[in-house]
């Protein structure tokens, strides 16, 4: 047995043939039911030799069933997802970011809700990794959004512990619990990256957010010209019966702008502050229509919105504050945007990639090992 | 069948204490805590179990702690407060 990390019993004897181990990992509970590539030694040496990172250290236990992240155990992992060694730092810095407190990844992974973490990658790292932030951004097609989402989502069921039906207690789930990564375009957006705007890094500065949210929610208008026009409509997207949003005041919902769209808004002057306070005060519902929609039984409103609880007619913002309306944006060409529905029991998280995958720019177009 | 060897996806938990786990061999004079999750009638439900175990068994009675939100861990706070309060707590219900 090559026992060089781990012990004897985290080393697998299994079939070499890819289908036959795609049966075996679906059998045992550690697939999402999709085939892999084989988390050999060799290859697990390759993604961790490329950043010295020793096998045995990590990021602690993954709720629910505090299963430790060691650095082996994540690229075990991210090799099976797809990944090639440069994508590691991504997947760190993203885990990273939902260990913090206020992510709340014990209540993401174990809720009924559908939620799954969203990971945006900002930066000089979106193009220099391969990450789609243009046409289809969420959709499929480019390795890194494709495999970088599907290792974090193995990550939350392997060494999290949240199988469906089981800790994870989804009543339906979502197709983005498979995987769910874009890129911001920061080079079609009018205004400052989300990164940049949030904690003031360089917009060529690699970083992560992480988002806990429901799927997108298709924003169509081909009519409008004015910001106030593409806004309207999106304020109908965001202000809805049956999110979590509306009856956790302390929530957030990011605003995915097309291009064309972010480009019409800004054209009218509107800056991103503008877009938040807009829609802020443009995507409510009164408090007798969320009442009727049953989202007032088990709230978890501020005290501020339960004083108001009897007044049918006062009009509540789909928030506590207008920052919780994050804004940025992703796409191609055409009129669509997106509206991301948050859990509503998590907050956002961004992050600068970590200072230990900082590196030379001239290691970044290296991808050995990815492969073998 | 041809095999090769690959380190298993599958995280592994650090040993748990022993001491969390210590049972109550008796309920007579104790006090029984109730975590209300917020969800649709759980208190309804948690309370009405507590109180008649209470009945049942001799217990002191029930004290009762809600939750911010059926999807958020109490707090440490909280926590602690119905731990020093309660010699055992009901602590879910889904609804």
């Amino acid at each position: 047995v090559a026992v060089g990390f781990g012990t004897a019993e985290d080393w697998l004897e299994v079939p070499a043939d890819v289908a036959e181990l795609a049966a075996l990992a679906d059998e045992q509970g550690w697939s999402d039911g999709l085939p892999g590539i084989p988390p050999t030694r060799v290859r697990i040496d390759a993604m961790l030799s490329r950043w010295g990172l020793e096998a045995e250290e990590g990021l602690g236990p993954i709720p629910p069933a505090d299963g430790e992240a060691t650095y082996a155990r994540i690229a075990a992992n991210a090799v099976y997802a797809g990944c090639g060694p440069e994508h590691l730092p991504v997947i760190v810095t993203a885990l990273e970011a939902m260990l913090e407190p206020g992510f709340n990844l014990d209540g993401v992974q174990t809720t009924t809700h559908p939620v799954a973490p969203l990971v945006i990658v900002h930066g000089d790292a979106v193009r220099r990794l391969g990450f789609n932030a243009e046409a289809g951004v969420f959709g499929p097609g480019r390795r890194a959004n494709a495999t970088v989402g599907r290792a974090i989502r193995l990550c939350l069921l392997n060494i999290g512990g949240a199988r469906p039906g089981h800790r994870d207690r989804a009543t339906q789930g979502q197709p983005s619990k498979y995987s769910y990564c874009i890129g911001e375009n920061g080079a079609a957006s009018p205004w400052d990256p989300l990164h940049t705007r949030r904690i003031g890094l360089d917009p060529s500065a690699d970083a992560v957010t992480v988002f806990g949210g429901e799927n997108p929610h298709n924003v169509n208008d081909h009519v409008s010209g004015t910001a106030t026009g593409v806004l309207d409509t999106m304020a109908s997207t965001v202000a809805n019966l049956g999110s979590n949003t509306a009856h956790y005041s302390h929530g957030e919902i990011f605003l995915v702008l097309g291009p064309e769209h972010a480009a019409t808004v800004a054209g009218s002057g509107f800056t991103t502050r503008d877009v938040q306070l807009y829609l802020f005060d443009r995507a409510r519902l009164t408090v007798g229509t969320l009442a009727s929609g049953g989202m007032t039984g088990m709230d978890a409103w501020s005290p501020w919105k339960h004083a108001l609880a009897t007044h049918e007619e006062v009009r509540l913002p789909p928030a506590n504050d207008p920052d919780d309306l994050r804004v940025l944006v992703a796409g191609g060409p055409g009129k669509h945007s997106s509206v991301l529905q948050g859990f509503g029991a998590t907050r956002s998280v961004t992050r600068p990639l970590a200072e230990r995958f900082r590196v030379e720019p001239s290691d970044d177009a290296r991808t050995d090992g990815g492969t073998r | 069948v041809t095999t090769i060897e690959i380190f298993s996806p599958l995280g592994r938990a650090a040993a748990r204490s022993q001491a969390e786990l210590n049972p109550i061999p008796d309920l007579r004079g104790a006090t029984i805590g109730v975590l209300d999750n917020t969800k649709p009638n759980a208190r309804a439900v948690l309370e009405g179990v507590a109180r008649r175990i209470a009945e049942d068994h001799g217990a002191a009675g029930v004290v009762i702690e809600r939750k911010r939100s059926a999807a958020e861990g109490a707090p440490p706070d909280l926590i602690r407060k119905l731990s020093g309060a309660a010699h055992l707590v009901f602590a879910g219900s889904g609804d």
